[in-house]
């Protein structure tokens, strides 16, 4: 038995940094209602903080402990605060879960400019010393590594319940936790408990970064991004409510994770797929079958219904005028763009196109899923893979042609689409979006490693594309074929867009439980649109690996559909438009980074990251935005100069209809839901 | 055999107990005021019949049709549209697309190939009941306004519209002239009536303004803490003791 109990031990320190984690997911949940995604990532800035301070500034570790954990920790937190979450509308689920992805991709890359991207050896320990054996249990020698994590959760669990219990914060905090608004007309300051929520759960970040460091041989980022995962499963299991079942929780799934690992066969690609894979299992499991945590963000704030309804977005009116000139410059670009990379444009930029190409078409599934049907889906670079390990194991073990392959590889998606999207049916936003994450930390770990998928370590070797003796692989060809592919996806989405589907699904959008009330089905047509939107990811997968012709899993890993969702999000996520703009965007900056000093290697990610935040402003994407806005001042100016022709102030036609804001002049709604007096004829 | 059969129906939220043992049927082309105080239980009643909510106990049947395993889409093509006490519109379309999706929806499910190929513009004779539906209910002018745009008052009518343009047997309205003022109230009030009428919908009607009701309905059920505590003619419902002390608490003196 001396094992059983050894593995669980070995399990015990990383179910408490779990469990820390979990308690300052839920305390900024419950303030702010954001679910912060970033949360690892903070916690791997303290960690890596702390880590430069012991180890290059030689401090003693309890200076380094004050600065990364409690300076600045809740530095960072207040700052996201402040700058950042608190512009978002309230209930702005989307934004908020697109805001908290863009930091969460922006941290480590930042610190790797700032900090350099050296491996980091041997992390030291917060309290303890790490191979001292303290006590035995039994026969069981507990050593600091273990000890250190589990004396220092409890501690803190402790404190915060006494504090959530007894101090007046805790009090003002649950007053904000059940309105906001509520709260603030009672005299509460809101926006000072909000802060301190994001001040507290971030130093809880940083602690359980800090802990977390000295139980791997070396401190890596990623390590902690998907932690944050693994924290989420075991807030989930608390319900995003109880503190003591969270930490309940997070020490049984530390331990659960070692002890399976400890009897599977160790080395077995299945082994180690499942240890990684369990949380992720775990909190999929639990999103589908926990009832109360299907909808999470719906947890509203009473005095939400007070709300006047959202600006509509002004149509994007256009002069008539413009809208030949507008097609013909579209031919012509597309020609010149044709042309020009069939000739004169350096090799290596356009292979690089040929990948914005191919990502466009997998950017198009976000116009469905985003645009159309209103959800975020964070396994779309899994979709991708899908579709290009299904026709490169096709094509290399049964030779089918991998030009036939873009087709199959799309239908190979669409059914795995199918798969995720029927459990995924009843969820609301935020928990479908970590359903999806959920997904694809599944995939990375057990489904893509194995040699009949992603090839395993070595990866695939695809072969070319090929037309009679023509290579369409070459970059040159394969910019003119993927053009194709992609007009053809293109025109597919937008006749879904306009069509019956469109409507329905922005019927849905709008409201459910009416559409439902009509006699839509609305499961159906959120199965056929995810099912679409995975079938574009595919497409995209096999063209972005046919130009590559070498792809291991490490392409599609969940990382890359954050970066996807962000770089959307950031052109354009409703319009066809938007995800062109959005594929070639990526390449391009990529290409022109290649010039820039290798040190800045994650200066694109950090640029989206950053143009999440416009999300707030302008939730049509950057590049919509300016177009609309360039589309007013043309007509406008197209306007003045017909008054100008006709001599005098004439009515001016071509103003716009409607302005930016068209929606805020009329008056404000009364509550919905606000009954009429009774008018009961008392005397009669 | 009546239109709408409710036996026994009972339902609880936690420790609230929002309908405890209803009973009542509906006749067909009927018209049934169902009023009571604040929480009483009418809109849970109507999530019920919906299916928006799972029930404890009891069962509905909708034209001998047992409906407690069908899901809500299911029940609306049976033929029962419903309206929402809190507003319940889509706010990207205009009010137009609201009455096309009513009645593209009231045809039933399309093919999967005929739902992603099929225009999402009325055609030509779709247009000509749309546009009708419209005009009924004033609504001609909003036709291609986003309905985000427009006041409460105006989102309650197109909620009615659209519940009417699927053709509905039965029409559960909850609420339908909060957000509206006297006049408007009067005249939904007569539309409303005579729509029923023509197209022999039978009607349920939540509504606290009581000349509405007077308007509108035969037949008056008086729901309390969800029991039902009185039926019958609305005046005749109105001068019982029970319905008095409901609305008016324990105090009140009978009359
Ligand atoms: N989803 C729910 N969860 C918890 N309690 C609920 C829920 N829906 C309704 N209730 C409770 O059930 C009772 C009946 O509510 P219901 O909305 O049906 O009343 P109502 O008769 O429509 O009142 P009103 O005239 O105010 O609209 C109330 O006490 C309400 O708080
Ligand atoms: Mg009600």
């Amino acid at each position: 038995m001396g094992t059983f109990f050894d593995f669980a031990f070995t399990g015990v320190p990383y179910g408490c940094d779990f469990a820390i984690l979990a308690v300052g997911l839920v305390l900024t949940y419950r303030a702010t209602g954001v679910f912060n995604l970033a949360f690892g990532a903070q916690a791997y800035l303290s960690a890596l903080v702390f880590y430069v301070l012991v180890r290059s500034s030689h401090l003693p570790v309890w200076a380094a402990a004050l600065v990364a954990i409690l300076g600045l920790s809740p530095a960072v937190g207040i700052f996201l605060d402040r700058a950042l979450f608190r512009l978002l509308p309230p209930g702005a689920t989307v934004g908020k879960l697109v805001l908290s992805v863009g930091i969460l991709i922006a941290i480590p890359n930042i610190t790797s400019i700032v900090f350099g991207p050296a491996t980091r050896l041997s992390p030291p320990s917060l309290v303890f010393n790490l191979n001292e054996v303290y006590f035995h249990v039994g026969s069981v020698p507990v050593n600091g590594l273990e000890l250190g994590p589990a004396v220092v959760t409890v501690l803190v669990v402790l404190v915060l319940l006494a504090l959530l219990r007894w101090s007046s914060i805790g009090l003002r905090m649950r007053a904000v936790v059940e309105s906001r608004r509520l709260a603030q007309m009672e005299g509460v300051n809101a926006s000072g408990v909000s802060s301190f929520a994001w001040g507290l759960s971030s130093v809880l970040a940083g602690l359980a970064g800090v802990l977390l460091a000295p139980l791997d041989a070396s401190l890596h980022s990623s390590d902690y991004t998907s932690l944050v995962v693994s924290a989420m499963a075991v807030a989930v299991f608390g319900l995003l409510r109880s503190l003591p079942r969270a930490l309940a929780g997070g020490v049984i799934l530390g331990v659960i994770q070692t002890i399976v690992a400890g009897y599977l066969p160790s080395n077995s690609t299945l082994s180690g797929g499942i240890q990684a894979a369990l949380p992720f299992l775990l909190l999929a499991a639990l999103l589908v079958g926990v009832p109360s945590m299907r909808r999470l963000e719906e947890s509203q704030d009473p005095l939400s219904v007070c709300d006047p309804p959202a600006p509509p977005l002004a149509a994007a009116v256009r002069d008539r005028r413009l809208e030949r000139p507008m097609r013909v410059g579209f031919w012509l670009l597309v020609v010149a763009f044709l042309v020009s990379s069939a000739t004169w444009i350096p090799g290596d930029w356009v292979y690089e196109l040929g990948i914005g190409l191919s990502l466009s078409v997998v950017f198009l599934s976000y116009t469905l899923i985003t645009g159309m049907a209103g959800q975020i889906s964070l396994c779309q670079a899994t979709f991708a893979g899908v579709g290009c390990f299904f026709a490169g194991q096709l094509a290399i073990r049964l030779g089918f042609p991998m030009l036939a392959g873009i087709a199959i590889g799309g239908a190979a998606a669409a059914v795995v689409g199918v798969v995720v999207a029927v459990p995924a049916l009843r969820l609301g936003r935020l928990p479908l979006a970590l359903l999806t994450l959920a997904f694809a930390l599944v995939a990375d770990n057990l489904i893509f490693p194995y040699s009949w998928a992603g090839g395993g370590a070595s990866g695939l070797f695809l072969p070319e594309i090929r037309v009679g003796s023509m290579n369409l692989s070459n970059p040159r060809p394969f910019v003119f074929l993927s053009c194709v592919v992609l007009a053809i996806c293109a025109i597919a989405v937008l006749l879904v867009q306009r069509g019956h589907l469109g409507r329905a699904l922005a019927a849905i959008r709008g409201s459910e439980i009416a559409s439902v009330s009509l006699g839509l089905n609305v499961n159906r047509a959120k199965i056929v649109v995810f099912a679409l939107a995975a079938a574009m990811a595919g497409i995209g997968g096999v063209l972005y690996g046919a130009v590559q012709q070498a792809v291991s899993p490490n392409d599609f890993v969940y990382e890359y559909s954050l970066v996807f969702v962000v770089v959307v999000i950031t052109t354009g996520a409703t319009t066809v438009e938007g995800a062109i703009q959005a594929g070639m965007a990526y390449a391009i900056i990529a290409q022109v980074l290649t010039y820039v000093p290798q040190r800045l290697d994650g200066l694109e990610p950090i640029l989206f990251a950053i143009g999440t935040v416009t999300y707030a402003a302008h939730p049509e994407g950057i590049v919509e935005y300016q177009r609309r806005i360039w589309m007013q001042r043309v007509g406008r100016l197209l306007a003045r100069w017909d008054q100008q022709r006709a001599g005098g102030p004439g009515p001016r036609s071509g103003e716009a209809p409607r302005g930016e804001h068209a929606g805020q002049e009329r008056s404000p709604a009364i509550a919905p839901g606000e009954a009429a007096p009774i008018i009961l004829g008392t005397d009669s | 055999m009546s239109l709408l059969e409710v036996v026994d129906l009972s339902i609880s939220f936690g420790g609230v107990q929002a309908l405890a043992g209803v009973t009542l049927s509906v006749e067909e082309g009927e018209m049934v005021g169902l009023v009571g105080p604040n929480g009483a239980g009418k809109t849970t009643l109507f999530n019920c019949l919906c299916g928006n909510v799972a029930v404890d106990e009891g069962s509905v049947r909708f034209d001998g049709v047992v409906m407690d395993r069908l899901s809500p889409y299911q029940r609306a093509r049976l033929g029962i549209r419903r309206t929402f006490q809190r507003v319940e519109v889509f706010p990207d379309l205009s009010v137009e697309e609201h009455l096309l999706v009513a009645e593209r929806a009231r045809l039933g499910q399309p093919t999967l190939w005929r739902a992603l190929s099929r225009r999402g513009r009325e055609s030509a004779s779709e247009r000509v009941g749309i546009q009708e539906m419209m005009e009924r209910f004033g609504l001609l002018e909003l036709a291609g306004t986003p309905v985000a745009a427009l006041s409460l008052g105006q989102c309650r009518l197109v909620e009615l519209a659209r519940a009417l343009q699927g053709r509905p047997r039965m029409l559960l309205a909850d609420e339908p002239s909060s957000g509206l003022d006297a006049f408007e109230t009067a005249e939904l009030a007569s539309t409303l009536r005579s729509m029923c009428e023509e197209e022999g919908v039978t009607l349920v009607l939540v509504e606290h303004d009581l000349d509405m009701v007077r308007k509108v309905v035969g037949r008056a059920v008086v729901l309390d803490l969800g029991r039902i505590v009185a039926l019958g003619s609305l005046e005749q419902v109105l001068a019982d003791p029970q319905v008095r002390r409901a609305y008016l608490g324990e105090e009140a003196p009978a009359s």
